[in-house]
């Protein structure tokens, strides 16, 4: 599953990185502990959470996930966006919760 | 006119102690809900406390919340000796905290609170001096 | 399955969804009760053992609240939802007797301190552990019917 399709079935805004939006997503992982998602997180992840702190880029970075997905109407703050757009990590949004984000995603994925 | 009072008290609240965080706001809760008051008065006056009593815990050097309780009427007064709030309409902007790790960590200082208690309150007030102390002065109307 | 972005249940409550989703679904109206899932089915669909409140098994559970932040959870969480946490401190369980919430489930395998489950006892809250991670968690409550609690920002 890559992550366009994500967007297009979720109905996500794209906040950066249109041009990255191709690559293939493994798995999600929800977290708002940055502890946390660093330790048990996994490669090419969807990171569902409400941290919108520009720390979070750095984590997906070194995690290597496929985006981040800010969930209940969060938006990314403006250095948090300008960190994204230099790694090349895209910043996705929705008024959704994040149980209901994650549900959906876990039914493509197992479907 | 000033309405009887049917309860009143004033809670300390310790500085930099998380282990009882919440132990005040789920006493008066217990007090609200044996006088009959409905349930979404019950939660939003224990959530306002609660934040309340986050929010000494988490800034403040030590607090007290003081609770008066009408037949029609909540008020709740939280006043700290703290740093003060600099800025109190960027504070009252989700997702801006000054909160540090350790607070953030065990799930807290994710800049919700004060947006939270003014949802939860119908009249809210916030009386803040930097270096001194803030005062919050949150009113639930029961009618 | 029933596709629909609004859903009329006959003398229940009429839940209108936010937003365009063609694959949503509910088996149940999630603010009238009446669901299939109960706190001994969710122990099941988690491969889950239960801490405390070992008398509430055959409570309704309809909808449920991920996430790690309690102010969050302070702010949007509504009452009789079931809190999906990675978090053990004795906090998560104040804050769920604050909110009304009907059940804890701690994830991750992640075993909470004596104290929280005292507490938990104590408050009368059960506590319920699962190994999964809190996606595969979420996920799996979804798939069985589960609602998130759904507010629009804004909404008070």
């Amino acid at each position: 599953m890559t992550l366009i399709s994500l967007v297009k079935t979720l109905n996500l805004t794209v906040r950066c990185c249109k041009e990255k939006l191709d690559c293939n997503v493994t798995g999600g992982y929800i977290g708002d502990l940055l502890s946390d998602v660093i330790a048990n997180s996994d490669k090419g992840n969807v990171w569902i959470t409400r941290q919108s702190h520009q720390n979070i880029v750095a984590v997906a970075e070194l995690k290597e996930h496929a985006g981040i997905i800010l969930v209940r109407g969060r938006e990314p703050e403006e250095e948090t966006l300008e960190k994204a757009v230099k790694a090349g990590i895209p910043i996705l949004s929705t008024a959704l919760p994040g149980f209901e984000v994650a549900g959906r995603i876990y039914e493509l994925i197992k479907r | 006119m000033v309405p009887t009072l049917k309860y009143k008290n004033t809670f300390p609240v310790e500085g930099g102690n998380f282990d009882n965080a919440g132990v005040i706001s789920l006493q008066i809760k217990n007090i609200i809900r044996d006088m009959g008051f409905p349930d979404d008065i019950q939660r939003r006056a224990a959530i306002a406390i609660y934040e309340s009593e986050l929010n000494i815990i988490s800034y403040a050097r030590a607090g007290n919340i003081n609770v008066r309780i009408a037949p029609h009427l909540i008020c709740i007064d939280a006043a700290d000796e703290g740093p003060g709030i600099e800025d109190i309409d960027r504070a009252m902007k989700d997702g801006y905290s000054t909160a540090n790790d350790r607070i953030r960590e065990m799930g807290f200082g994710a800049g919700m609170g004060l947006s939270n208690i003014k949802k939860c309150s119908d009249k809210f007030e916030i009386i803040s001096e930097t270096n001194k102390g803030t005062h919050l002065k949150i009113l639930i109307d029961i009618n | 399955m029933i596709v629909v972005n609004t859903l009329k249940i006959t003398n229940h409550q009429t839940l209108a969804i936010s937003g365009f989703n063609p694959f949503y679904r509910i088996k149940s109206c999630s603010i009238c009760g009446k669901t299939e899932v109960k706190l001994s089915k969710l122990i099941d669909i988690l491969d889950a053992t239960i801490m405390s409140g070992e008398e509430h098994l055959d409570m309704d559970v309809n909808t449920a609240f991920s996430a790690d932040l309690m102010s969050d959870v302070l702010a949007f969480a509504k009452p009789k939802s079931i809190l999906l946490t990675g978090l053990t401190n004795p906090q998560v369980v104040r804050t769920a007797s604050i909110l009304d919430a009907s059940a804890i489930v701690i994830v991750r395998g992640k075993i909470p301190p004596a104290e929280t489950v005292e507490l938990a006892k104590e408050l009368n809250i059960p506590i319920v552990l699962t190994k999964y991670i809190l996606f595969e968690t979420s996920g799996r409550l979804f798939m069985n019917g589960m609602v998130g609690c759904v507010e629009k920002i804004g909404d008070s």
